[in-house]
Formats: structure tokens, C-alpha cells, sequence
């Protein structure tokens, strides 16, 4: 009877020592989650503080460009309006899309293709880019990591309070368009 | 029309052609000559078969040994030739180390097997000794511990590094720890990808704001999905990159000396963007 007792007992401390193991798991992955998506953030600014001198330099050349150069302000104006990362996920690939328009303006005009200030800045455009895709990896990993935490048995009966996260994903739907070939 | 022979892709490739010439070489017939002779005239004198079982076959083993070792060192020697300038190296053959780094510093001997450089880059084979002692102070052997390093100089004019080092995550029965003698910090990254297979460490006067800076996100998620994980370490100028035990294999020495480059290249960038922010 005494052993039985002691038996139960200790699986009773074994099992208090595992859940608390297991919610301070959720707590450090939660905590990876909030910090990645920070970093993604500070690569997402590094890029909307760059588009002003990004425009201010193709309006110098291009004066009548007045299009493209308001799609770009404006989705700007939207990506840094972004709130959560469904709605900045959407916003930045609509910033991706009109940058994508100041590209096809240069091609035009060669003297803004020449232009150092130009180029400066369409290469730190491109290693930006770079980053916001790394640390946009180390995010969606870091999700996937605590989504697997809280979701597997027998995590899940201890996950009550967490909620899985989304992957932060910027789909540029030109991307996915199939190009049409002919020959 | 003759054509030359490939360059091979591991030692492995021309040991058994050595250890075949080895044993039918002069050397090996008159040590087993000796030997085998030898054993029968002293059993005969000692009237005692056992001698004239065990000398030969203790020859033997002797000759098979050396033909190995031998075989092993002249293919190994001729897999480093050829694979250098495939590299765009030079074969330097053994070199000394100077222990800038805690690696480079480890244990009580140290040497650089196979060494090649060139283009500011030296890659070899890098083995410290550790002398273990037993309990009363006599010496009991020696530890060998093996890496394949690949030791380079950074931009002289770019501000360094005190000490940043970047390990494989140890399991229990991890050898020796060279890091413990130094008095390193640990930091860790937004990446739980990173932070699952390496410890990050930094030296007691190393800002980690400028290390948080170095570790921009590309590098922590090229580090963290890096098929070969190499470990870093830099100080005062120099970065080596390493990756544990001796590797023999032209195509991963290629893989491992491109991310060397890599490296370094993504080390002097960030180091002059630091140096023109602080202007």
C-alpha cells in the first residue's frame, strides 16, 4: 500500500515537473515568435525609409512619371499603416509590385539608369530585400516551431491559452502568373 | 594519346595502389626476410617453437602496419597536391599555427597538416594534443582532438572583432571544450533554427550591439541551414571557419572553402558599414 502510494506520488511530481517544463517551452517559443517577427519589422522599415529618396531621385528624371510614383507613395503609406501580419504581409507586396514600376521607368530613361545616387540606391534596395527574405525565413520557421509545440499530443492539453500563428507570407500575384510562351 | 588521370576524389582513392607497392617493395621482403629468419634461428637456439611461431607472425604485422601508415600518408599527400590548384591554392604541405584564435591556441601541441593557401585563405588539417595526466601526476597520454580549418585574414583596415565564436551545440560525450578557458558570454539569436544547433559566444569585451549587427538576419539563416554547420570563430582580424575532424573529400573541401568565403565576405561588409556608420 505505502509503495503504491509512493509510486503515484511520484508520477504526480514527474507530471507537475513536465508541465512546467512544457508552458515555459510556450513561453520561450511565443517570446522567438514576438522577437523574429521584430526583426522582420526592422527590415520592413529599413525599406519604407528608403522609397522617399527612392522617389525623390526618379522624380528629378522622370517628371511625368507622376503614376507610378503615387502607386509607390501610396502603397508605402499603406505597408507602414500595417498592423499584423496578414494585413502587412498584403500591404508589402503591393510596395514590392510598384517598385517593381519605378524599375520598368528606368528602363526609359537611361540618364536615370546612369545616375550613382540611382544605382546606390536600387543596390541597397537589393540587399534589403535580401534580408526582409531571411528574416522573413527565420520568422516562418520560428512560427512553425511553436505551432508544432502547442499543436503535438501531449502539448496540446496544456496549449489551451496559445493560439497557432500565421506565416508571414508576401505573395506578389505576378509571381504566380504563368508567362505565356509563343514562339 | 595519353591523357593525365583525374585528380582523385578522396585519398582513399590511391591507398590500396600504395599499400599493394609498399608490400611488394624491397623494404618489406628483407624485413620479413629478417624477421622470419631471425624468429627460426632463435627458437632454434632458444629450443622453443613458440618463437618460431610468434616472430613471423609479429613481422608480420609489423610490415602490414607500416605499409599502411605509408600507404596512407603518400596517398593522402598526393590527394592534397592534386586537389590544390583545382582550388586555387598552393600546397604548403605542414605549417606552423600561431594561437590567435582559442582554437588556433588549444591544448599543449598543435600543428597544420596539408596546408593550402592562397588568395588571403589557408585551409588544412588542424590537430591539438591535450595531455591528460593521471591522478599522481605522471603523464598518461596524449588526446588528439581534429579539425578542418580554414584560417583568414580580414580587411586590416576594418575594425575588429575581440571575439565572437560561433559552436556546434555539444551533446554529453562532446571531447574537449577549448572555449572554457576563455571567459565568453553567451547570446542568443531570434532563430530557434540557430539557436538548436549552435551556441553563440562572445568574448567579455566584445560589444554585442555590434555583434547583434554582424548577425543580420541572411547570416543567421545561411548559418542555421548550412548543410556542413561550420563553427566560426574571429578575433583580433582573423576568422576561422572549422568543421570538425579531418575531411577528405575534394567536393566538401570545395563546399567548405566557398562558405569560408562567404563568410568573410559578409564579415567585411557588415564591419565596413559599421565603420561608416560610426564616421
Amino acid at each position: 500500500m505505502d509503495t503504491a502510494i509512493y509510486v503515484l506520488l511520484g508520477l504526480a511530481a514527474l507530471a507537475v515537473v513536465w508541465a512546467i517544463a512544457t508552458l515555459n517551452g510556450f513561453v520561450r517559443a511565443r517570446n522567438q515568435v514576438d522577437e523574429a517577427w521584430s526583426g522582420v519589422d526592422v527590415q520592413l522599415k529599413r525599406r519604407h525609409d528608403l522609397v522617399p529618396n527612392l522617389v525623390e531621385t526618379v522624380k528629378g528624371y522622370a517628371e511625368h512619371e507622376s503614376g507610378v510614383l503615387e502607386e509607390v507613395t501610396r502603397a508605402r503609406a499603406a505597408a507602414v499603416a500595417a498592423s499584423d501580419s496578414d494585413d502587412s504581409g498584403k500591404a508589402e507586396a503591393s510596395l514590392t509590385s510598384a517598385l517593381g514600376g519605378i524599375r520598368a521607368v528606368a528602363e526609359q530613361y537611361p540618364q536615370l539608369r546612369a545616375s550613382d545616387n540611382f544605382q546606390r540606391l536600387q543596390a541597397e534596395l537589393a540587399q534589403i530585400e535580401d534580408e526582409i527574405q531571411a528574416s522573413r525565413r527565420i520568422y516562418n520557421a520560428n512560427v512553425r516551431a511553436f505551432n508544432n509545440r502547442i499543436q503535438v499530443f501531449p502539448n496540446s492539453l496544456l496549449a489551451g491559452a496559445y493560439q497557432p500563428r500565421h506565416f508571414f507570407e508576401i505573395e506578389d500575384v505576378a509571381e504566380r502568373a504563368v508567362p505565356a510562351v509563343a514562339f | 594519346m595519353a591523357t593525365a588521370a583525374p585528380a582523385p576524389t578522396t585519398p582513399r582513392a590511391g591507398r590500396r595502389a600504395y599499400f599493394s607497392s609498399a608490400l611488394r617493395g624491397r623494404t618489406a621482403f628483407w624485413t620479413l626476410f629478417a624477421g622470419i629468419g631471425g624468429s627460426v634461428l632463435l627458437a632454434a637456439a632458444w629450443h622453443d617453437a613458440r618463437v618460431a611461431v610468434i616472430g613471423p607472425l609479429a613481422t608480420l604485422a609489423l610490415v602490414l602496419v607500416l605499409a599502411q601508415r605509408y600507404a596512407q600518408r603518400r596517398s593522402e599527400l598526393e590527394f592534397f597536391v592534386a586537389l590544390a590548384p583545382t582550388l586555387g591554392l598552393t600546397y604548403l604541405g605542414e605549417v606552423g599555427v600561431l594561437g590567435i584564435t582559442p582554437l588556433l591556441g588549444a591544448g599543449e601541441r598543435r600543428r597544420l597538416e596539408h596546408a593550402l593557401g592562397g588568395g588571403g585563405a589557408q585551409l588544412g588539417m588542424y590537430t591539438y594534443e591535450v595531455r591528460r595526466e593521471t591522478r599522481n601526476g605522471e603523464a598518461a597520454h596524449w588526446d588528439p582532438y581534429t579539425f578542418t580549418v580554414c584560417i583568414m585574414d580580414l580587411a586590416p583596415e576594418m575594425p575588429s572583432y575581440p571575439g565572437v565564436y560561433v559552436c556546434r551545440k555539444r551533446g554529453l560525450l562532446h571531447g574537449d571544450d577549448w572555449l572554457r578557458r576563455d571567459r565568453t558570454h553567451r547570446v542568443e539569436l531570434e532563430s530557434i533554427a540557430f539557436n538548436e544547433r549552435y551556441d553563440l559566444l562572445r568574448a567579455s569585451d566584445q560589444d554585442e550591439v555590434a555583434l547583434r549587427e554582424l548577425f543580420s538576419p541572411s547570416l543567421v539563416d545561411w548559418l542555421a541551414n548550412h548543410p556542413l554547420a561550420p563553427g566560426l570563430e574571429m578575433r583580433a582580424g582573423v576568422l576561422v571557419v572549422w568543421l570538425p575532424g579531418h575531411v577528405e573529400d575534394a567536393g566538401k573541401l570545395a563546399f567548405f572553402l566557398e562558405g569560408a568565403h562567404h563568410l568573410a565576405g559578409i564579415v567585411n561588409r557588415e564591419a565596413q558599414e559599421a565603420a561608416t556608420t560610426s564616421l
